[in-house]
């Protein structure tokens, strides 16, 4: 049974952490092309903010359902 | 300089747009829950908390990141990733205050609605900004 519960949580903490890389990489890619585009054209900057703000919550989506599904496993199932 | 102020024009239409999505995804979640509450009350009250778990840390953060005044690259940037961070750390703790605080739960209704509203937000940010349709 402690057995089975490690396993529980070792499969939330694999659920979370992968979930958190697949958002830095999104989230540090967007913030690059963000800067590059603000550096070339620094006038664009409310422009490239607003879409900006947009695709950011299509980024971390995914993560959050992860990380939900991570606390469930973590509080509710082991 | 006015488009960069809180109020200038690129952000005042983002506010708006964001304000209809949330208001669309309120509506939206209310339904769920009523539908979820035919089929018992418990799977009503799970749907009604995914809502709520979804839209209290994006409203945060739309908040927290549209109402700001930063018009350098730089404090964009650290808008947003603050931003982010207290949006996954507001996440995290309704997520665990909804597990541990609400007993009986039924866990389909409440992840079915999240992730609606998930892939609603994807539809509906494609659907009002129809920049990304034309790339």
């Amino acid at each position: 049974m402690e057995m089975a519960n490690a396993l529980v949580f070792l499969a939330a903490a694999v659920l979370m952490g992968l979930a958190a890389i697949g958002a830095a990489v999104g989230i540090g890619n967007l913030g690059g092309k963000f800067l590059e585009g603000a550096a070339r054209q620094p006038e664009l900057v409310p422009l490239l903010r607003s879409n900006f703000f947009i695709v950011m919550g299509l980024v971390d989506a995914v993560p959050m359902i992860g990380v939900g599904l991570g606390m469930y496993l973590m509080f509710a199932v082991a | 300089m006015s488009n960069s102020s809180p109020g200038g024009k690129f952000t005042r239409l983002t506010r708006k747009k964001v304000t209809r999505i949330f208001q669309i995804q309120t509506v939206f979640t209310l339904c769920v829950a009523l539908i979820s509450l035919l089929h018992s009350v418990t799977a009503g009250y799970s749907a009604l908390l995914g809502g709520v778990t979804y839209l209290v840390p994006n409203a945060y953060f739309a908040w927290r990141v549209l109402s700001r005044s930063s018009d350098t690259p730089r404090g964009v940037l650290a808008d947003m990733y603050i931003g982010e961070i207290w949006k996954m750390v507001i996440t995290i703790a309704c997520f665990a205050a909804v597990f541990i605080l609400v007993q009986p739960l039924s866990p389909f209704p409440l992840f079915l609605t999240f992730v609606l509203l998930q892939i609603l937000n994807w539809y509906l940010q494609m659907k009002v900004d129809d920049r990304f349709l034309k790339l």
